[in-house]
């Protein structure tokens, strides 16, 4: 029996960029039956399997696509958020490159399921050969009558669309991606109204994220049942970690929800490099708030929390750093992605973030003073809640988590006036 | 003014949206696909094909990092400094391409071979220290293997 | 979905304790501020989307986990919100020490201090401790515009500069260029603005980030001395501006106002065309032509002078030799005191004015077939529509605030069509038919048949019935080869199942070359559509110089000069004669031709430069020189004065009282800002009229208005709610009104299909500049450092055939001479079209035309008999 049912990567080498293939290896059942059971059975399912969105905020992706299915607004959108900006991350490329068919036949499922006649994916500007591989996957399911006009005689239309980013990480954020897709700037809109109801071009629209799409093929193969067994309770099913930085094997692990950190850490990816100790783990991209070796112990799901941060899975980035990193250097360099990143529409993001990362630009250069710990608290406190979107919020919760669990280092540059670990990496 | 062949593309594409102002991105992708970067000029052909305001299509063409207001090199190299690859010491790699080829962050070197931009995260974590050029992703990268790779972009 | 309780219509909502009742779907914010609640603000701005992005409206909802900004925050049933707890306090503080910290503190010398939400909002909750340590960003202030200074370190990015520019204006000039922190506020090119100089966007900056230079570093906020609310004089369209005067009595700068008509929007010469009160070229004394020169001379002696000419004249060859022209520039009083001293005391019915040329005819056929009332409809009601169509208009130029509100229909969702050339809606239209200029009109009797084939007329209008029943029309297959039927058919079908239409048109339907017909076509589009008619006045006042009898058959009133009570009425009012109702009075075009003849020996024009606004000016100005006395009353010396013997300096709109109509029909006051030389035109014909031994003795424009009641109804009724407009609404609100004088008789020899003309070549189509539209404009440096080059612009396809390069100099021919004007391509526009912008100098592009004059208006239609081409060098 091939692993393709119940998997999302079935296999880390072989790309499966055939349609055959795919097709040979169980490919498309999912779709079949739901055309056979109808729509209401296919979000009947997602509810009972408890899917939460992989895009970061885990909401519940059965109540999403039962509101664009109640819509009765015309026409409908669906859209795939491929735009994995949060560094560290990297696991839709590989479900885009190793088996990217899963995708379309999960969006293939969204569209039929709420009566969407056109989809597009968002797909970073920085994986340009993911556009092609997509055109040409999309050609061959519309070829074979996966999705196309009246798809599997489902009645049914879906045309399918790339789209491709232009470098902008806020473009991930739902409701500024779909200002980008209709070709404004990429800023986020205010809810409500929600993208359910008034997304795309004003209409009904559903935007997940690739992971999101690429489970629910699995749901309607094992069955919600067997799926919701898959890991954590509150959050059940697969889940792909991104780990980066410094372990032994670096890669994309498909483990179940809820797995704890320090097995990922130490089992699947073979602990530290070089034999060195670990010093910090950021555990679901840089939004989220920094570990230390102490909190490894935490469960990777959406509802587990760590002593002190708010949500640790995020995007499923994980990324460690042993003995020998400068945490205010690190501190630094997310600060500056942040503050490069922030639209510019909201006043504490704009003018917050570049002040963050002034600050600690200055103190990782030795030229802190005594009191920038405390300003740069306030700092964060001022633009925490008070954004528009969670971006000025994740470099505040980013920066304050240095503070909170490794505030010694950072007093150590501010007294030393240098940085102990001999500046930059 | 744009190329014909570049007006037929992005005629192309509009076909794809419901509205023309959807394929700006698209469209300012072929656009300096053709001309090597956005000048006024070519913003006011994409702004007039699409029959959108041309302060619209500046303003969105300048929010984005992959579209170029400047000519540059005939190579753009991006090379990640983000977190996972900064761990693998790629502020080295920078020190590498200043030596060997004048290439400053920000800037096109003087054979107006490549412009050097410090880029985000590209999503290549695990193969780190990880380079666009142009739209080939390269990674893995080393003091040697930097070099030898950008040898092959004339 | 989420938000049903906003469908509903009340909501109860408790505002830091107390409970309020409003009507939703409402902001939280507006729900405040409706109870007098004030909530600080920096990127709301009403009338457009909001956009949250300041963070200073942030307020405490119940239930919810984080401040909420409320200027974008729905309010709901029970929601309790609290706008001043400690908390909020602290967040807003946070919010402007992030706006100071890259904010240059260059308050002593930015003209927006005193004036500054964020001078006034660092004040109320606390100037910022000066804790920021890195660099504050710079940028150079930019003045590289000619009339907006652009400072980007004072920017705050609240983008309400570029929403309005965009939602409100509909020009989308500027733009946020770049992302994050290095954001700036930009026009296309990074330097011009190049855009439509609304000033929408000075007045929404909050702080001193975009400001006009015309008062740059000359006067302080807290100079300004008294206010005077106005009414521009620009267009027909009647914008309310408030006169800022500073304590020394000049004029600061204008402001738009919140009036009914534009609430808040100004065009650009509303806005920045005033510097003309001041030009150097002002006249200043009355002048008399001795030994060829016009030289100074007292008010005494001209108005002596001019008097004893008139009456010579007039004893000598009758009233008839004798002749006038109104101006639509000046107010209801000057217009109805130049008719009675035409008529009174010269015995002429020879006068008219340039409304000739667009709202005469326009006004007296289609309000003859629909009824008054159906011919004005609210500009602000515009936005309103479901669909639109001009035709052969382009109402962001004749008329610039409609033409506004005809994007914010079309961004409301509203079909826009543009019939003939109307670029001001390039990104504001939903389809564009533009037919060569031969068959224009008969494409639009197609559009009509093709409503009819859909929509049956409806009411009981016994005129329209009898038209509708014997108008000649041709079927969209007809036309085929002029516009495919089945773009006629398309738009037809818009129209016909749009529930609220409007339609446009001005000079151009009033000039056409097909006739009457083709006003009669569009009037029975408007009945047949129950559309809302928008007849364009070019300026601020045709409606009341028509309703002051300043045509040949008319009288004040108005009323036709055959009307035997009027006429009764106002010899007795006036104690006067008034001329034969037989004699035949001239028209416009009429007047030159017998001045040219030599039978009219005396010309009055008030406020007119009829060698440079009326076509084939060639023969106007001809007909000018040959006169014995042409007196001319302005506030410039035009091409007109120029001929004049006697010149006589008036005051402008900014200095003097007075009543103007506007084209909603809607009764305006104008006041007295600044003093100036010169009289006000009224009270020159009034010392002229009383030296012609009518009674006059009017001491102010009041005193006229008051005698103006007693000649008209309507105008007694207008007048008994107040001037500045808020209730004058007759006769948009309905009734017939007094008028009814057209005889369906008289426009028989026009319901044939009229003959395509047929010509070879390409057309030459009329660009109007929005900058500058007249005179008066032409006298405001500020316009013209903003006009645009003039320009031919055609395709590439005409452009080939030609082998015209972009930039090229062209020179175009007619039997009555040539123009030479700049090349410009652009694959957009229709074949074989050439559109030429007005090129300004000497005569303007208009000599360059003949004309015909349109029978039964008497407008006059521009034709050119040869049109010929050629490349300079
Ligand atoms: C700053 C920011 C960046 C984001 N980037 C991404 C992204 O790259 N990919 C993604 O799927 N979701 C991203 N999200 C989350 C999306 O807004 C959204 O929650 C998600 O696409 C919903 O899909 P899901 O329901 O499948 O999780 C981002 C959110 C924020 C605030
Ligand atoms: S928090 Fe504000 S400035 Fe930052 S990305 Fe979101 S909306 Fe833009
Ligand atoms: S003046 Fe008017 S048109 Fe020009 S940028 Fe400002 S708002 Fe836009
Ligand atoms: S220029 Fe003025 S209105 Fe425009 S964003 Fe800046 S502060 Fe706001
Ligand atoms: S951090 Fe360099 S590729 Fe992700
Ligand atoms: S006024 Fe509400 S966020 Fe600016």
């Amino acid at each position: 029996m091939s692993k393709l049912i119940d998997r999302i990567i079935p296999d880390p080498v072989r790309c499966i960029t055939g349609i055959s293939a795919y097709e040979a290896e169980g490919g498309f059942r999912a779709l079949k039956k739901a055309a056979r059971a109808g729509p209401d059975f296919v979000i009947e399912e997602i509810v009972r399997a408890g899917l939460r969105g992989r895009g970061g905020a885990g909401f519940p992706t059965g109540r999403k696509w039962a509101a664009v299915a109640e819509d009765t607004a015309t026409p409908k959108y669906i859209i795939c958020n491929a735009d994995e900006g949060e560094p560290g991350t990297f696991k839709d490329r590989l479900i885009l490159e190793k088996n990217p068919f899963l995708l379309i036949e999960g969006m293939a499922l969204a569209a039929f399921t709420v009566k969407a006649g056109v989809g597009y994916i968002y797909l970073r500007g920085e994986y340009p050969a993911l556009f092609h591989l997509l055109e040409d996957v999309i050609a061959q399911c519309r070829k074979k009558g996966y999705i196309g006009p009246d798809f599997m005689g489902t009645g049914a239309d879906l045309e399918l669309y790339v789209h491709r980013g232009a470098g902008a990480y806020i473009c991930g954020e739902e409701t500024a991606m779909i200002e980008s897709l209709e070709g404004k700037r990429g800023q986020p809109r205010s809810r409500p109204p929600y993208t359910v109801n008034y997304g795309y071009m004003g209409k009904p629209t559903l935007a997940s994220n690739v992971e999101t799409f690429a489970n629910v093929p699995i749901i309607l193969n094992i069955g919600a049942e067997s799926y919701s067994k898959i890991g954590s309770p509150e959050s059940p099913g697969p889940k792909l970690f991104s780990v980066s930085g410094d372990v032994v094997r670096p890669g994309v692990y498909e483990l179940p929800m809820g797995v704890p950190l320090s097995e990922i850490i130490y089992e699947h990816c073979g602990g530290i490099k070089g034999g060195r100790a670990l010093k910090a783990v950021i555990p679901g991209g840089v939004s989220t708030a920094v570990l230390r070796s102490d909190d490894l112990a935490c469960r990777m799901d959406f509802t587990s929390k760590c002593e002190g941060s708010m949500g640790i899975i995020g995007s499923g980035a994980v990324i460690v750093f042993d003995e020998e990193t400068c945490m205010v250097h690190t501190a630094y360099r997310i600060a500056k992605f942040f503050a490069h990143e922030s639209c510019g529409k909201c006043t504490p993001c704009r003018e917050g973030t570049d002040w963050i990362r002034a600050i600690l630009l200055r103190m990782e250069q030795g030229l802190g003073v005594e009191d920038d710990i405390r300003l740069l608290r306030e700092v964060c406190g001022n633009i925490a809640g008070n954004s528009f979107c969670a971006l000025g919020d994740s470099a505040a919760i980013s920066t304050i988590g240095f503070l909170d669990k490794f505030g010694d280092e950072f007093e150590a540059h501010i007294k030393g006036k240098t940085c102990p670990f001999g500046g930059p990496v | 003014m744009l190329p014909a062949e570049a007006v037929s593309q992005i005629n192309n594409t509009l076909e794809k949206y419901p509205d023309s102002r959807s394929a700006l991105l698209p469209a300012l992708y072929i656009a300096q696909r053709h001309v090597g970067h956005l000048p006024l000029d070519a913003l006011h052909a994409v702004a007039t094909l699409l029959d959108l305001p041309d302060a619209h299509v500046r303003g969105v063409a300048s929010f984005h990092v992959m579209f170029r207001d400047s000519p540059g090199g005939r190579h753009l190299v991006q090379l990640c400094t983000n977190v996972s690859c900064m761990l693998a010491a790629s502020s080295g790699l920078l020190d590498v391409l200043k030596e060997h080829f004048g290439l400053r962050p920000g800037a096109t070197s003087p054979d107006n071979r490549f412009t050097l931009l410090e880029g985000e995260c590209i999503g290549e974590c695990e193969k780190v220290p990880a380079m666009l050029v142009d739209s080939d992703v390269h990674t893995g990268l080393t003091a040697e293997s930097i070099i030898e790779i950008l040898a092959r972009y004339e | 979905m989420n938000n049903m309780n906003n469908m509903k219509n009340m909501i109860t909502l408790t505002i830091n304790g107390k409970k309020f009742e409003v009507k939703g779907p409402v902001k939280v914010l507006e729900a405040a501020l409706q109870n007098n609640i004030h909530i600080p603000t920096m990127c709301y701005y009403p009338k457009i989307e909001s956009f949250g992005g300041c963070r200073m409206c942030l307020v405490r909802v119940e239930g919810m986990y984080r401040l909420q900004a409320s200027c974008s925050l729905n309010a709901e049933d029970g929601m309790v919100v609290e706008t001043e707890t400690p908390e909020i306090h602290v967040a807003r503080k946070a919010m402007l020490e992030f706006m100071l910290i890259n904010h240059p503190l260059d308050c002593p010398t930015c003209d927006k201090a005193g004036e500054c939400d964020l001078q006034d909002f660092s004040v109320l909750y606390g100037a910022a401790e000066g804790r920021f340590h890195e660099r504050k960003r710079t940028e150079p202030e930019s003045t590289k515009d000619p009339l907006i200074v652009r400072n980007m370190e004072r920017c705050i990015m609240c983008t309400k500069c570029t929403r309005v520019c965009a939602e409100l204006q509909g020009a989308s000039a500027i733009n946020v260029i770049g992302r994050g922190k290095h954001t700036s506020i930009e026009p296309f090119s990074g330097s011009k603005f190049d855009c439509e100089y609304c000033g929408a966007c000075i007045i929404a900056c909050p702080v001193g980030s975009l400001m006009s230079k015309l008062h740059r570093h000359n006067y302080r906020p807290w100079d300004t001395g008294e206010q005077f609310d106005s009414t521009c004089s620009y267009c027909g369209v009647g914008c309310g501006i408030h006169m800022q005067i500073r304590e020394d009595g000049t004029l600061q700068r204008l402001i738009p106002a919140e009036s009914e008509v534009n609430q808040g929007l100004l065009c650009a010469r509303g806005f920045f065309g005033y510097e003309y009160i001041s030009s150097p070229s002002r006249l200043t004394s009355p002048l008399i032509r001795k030994d060829g020169k016009l030289v100074p001379v007292s008010w005494q002696e001209a108005l002596k002078y001019v008097a004893s000419r008139l009456k010579e004249i007039r004893d000598a060859s009758g009233g008839k030799s004798l002749a006038a022209l109104a101006s639509p520039k000046c107010t209801i009083e000057d217009n109805y005191l130049l008719q009675k001293l035409m008529r009174a005391g010269l015995g002429s019915n020879n006068i008219d004015s340039s409304a000739r040329m667009g709202l005469a005819g326009l006004r007296r056929i289609v309000g003859g077939l629909l009824g008054h009332a159906r011919t004005v409809s609210y500009v602000s009601e515009m936005a309103q529509s479901d669909a639109v169509l001009t035709v052969c208009s382009d109402p962001v130029t004749e008329a610039p605030v409609l033409g506004v509100r005809v994007r914010n229909a079309y961004d409301s969702g509203a079909a826009v069509i543009t019939f003939g050339h109307a670029p001001g809606l390039r990104h504001h239209r939903s389809v564009t038919m533009q037919p060569r200029l031969k068959e224009q009109w008969h494409v639009l009797g197609a559009l009509l048949s093709a409503v009819l084939e859909i929509k049956k007329p409806s009411g009981s209008r016994e005129m329209m019935q009898e038209l509708l029943g014997t108008l000649m029309l041709p079927t969209p297959e007809d036309m085929d080869d002029a516009m495919p039927r089945e773009v006629v058919r398309k738009v037809a079908e818009t129209l016909a199942t749009s529930a609220n239409v409007s339609l446009v048109a001005g000079r151009e339907l009033a000039c056409s070359l097909a006739g009457p017909w083709s006003i009669m076509v569009f009037a029975a589009l408007a009945h047949v559509l129950e559309a809302k008619v928008y007849l364009i006045s070019e300026g601020p006042n045709e409606h009341g110089l028509l309703d002051m009898g300043c045509e040949p058959d008319m009288l004040p009133g108005p009323a036709p000069m055959t009307d035997a009570g009027a006429r009764r009425m106002i010899e007795g009012l006036w104690d006067a004669r008034l001329p034969s109702e037989k004699e035949k009075g001239l028209s416009l075009m009429e007047i030159f031709e017998a001045a040219g003849a030599g039978d009219v020996k005396g010309l009055y024009v008030m406020g007119e430069n009829p060698a440079r606004s009326l076509p084939d000016s060639g023969f106007v100005t001809d007909a000018l020189a040959k006169l014995d006395l042409l007196v001319v009353q302005d506030i410039f010396m035009t091409e007109t004065a120029e001929l004049a013997h006697v010149v006589l300096p008036a005051k402008t709109w900014i200095e003097r009282k007075g009543t103007y109509i506007n084209m909603e029909r809607r009764l305006l006051g104008i006041d007295a800002g600044v003093g100036a030389e010169g009289k006000e035109d009224w009270s020159i014909l009034s010392e002229l009229c009383e030296a012609l031994g009518l009674k006059a003795g009017y001491k102010r424009s009041d005193d006229v208005f008051s005698e103006v009641m007693k000649v008209s109804p309507y105008y007694c009724e207008l007048h008994a709610s107040n001037i500045r407009g808020e209730t004058c609404k007759w006769p948009a609100e309905g009734g017939d009104g007094h008028e009814a004088i057209l005889d369906l008789k008289a426009l028989r020899p026009y319901l044939d299909i009229p003959p395509v003309v047929e010509g070879d070549g390409f057309d030459i189509v009329l660009e109007k500049p929005l900058f500058l539209n007249g005179t008066t404009a032409l006298h405001s440096d500020a316009l013209l450092r903003i006009s645009k080059e003039p320009l031919a612009r055609m395709n590439t396809a005409l452009a080939d055939s030609y082998k015209i390069r972009p930039g090229d100099t062209l020179r175009f021919f007619s039997e009555r001479g040539e123009i030479e004007i700049k090349a410009h391509i652009d694959p957009y526009l229709p074949d074989n079209t050439v559109y030429l912008t007005d090129t300004q100098e000497s005569a303007g592009i208009l000599k360059y035309f003949r004309y015909n004059k349109m029978p039964f208006t008497n407008a006059p239609c521009k034709y050119t008999q040869k049109t010929g081409l050629k490349r300079g060098e």
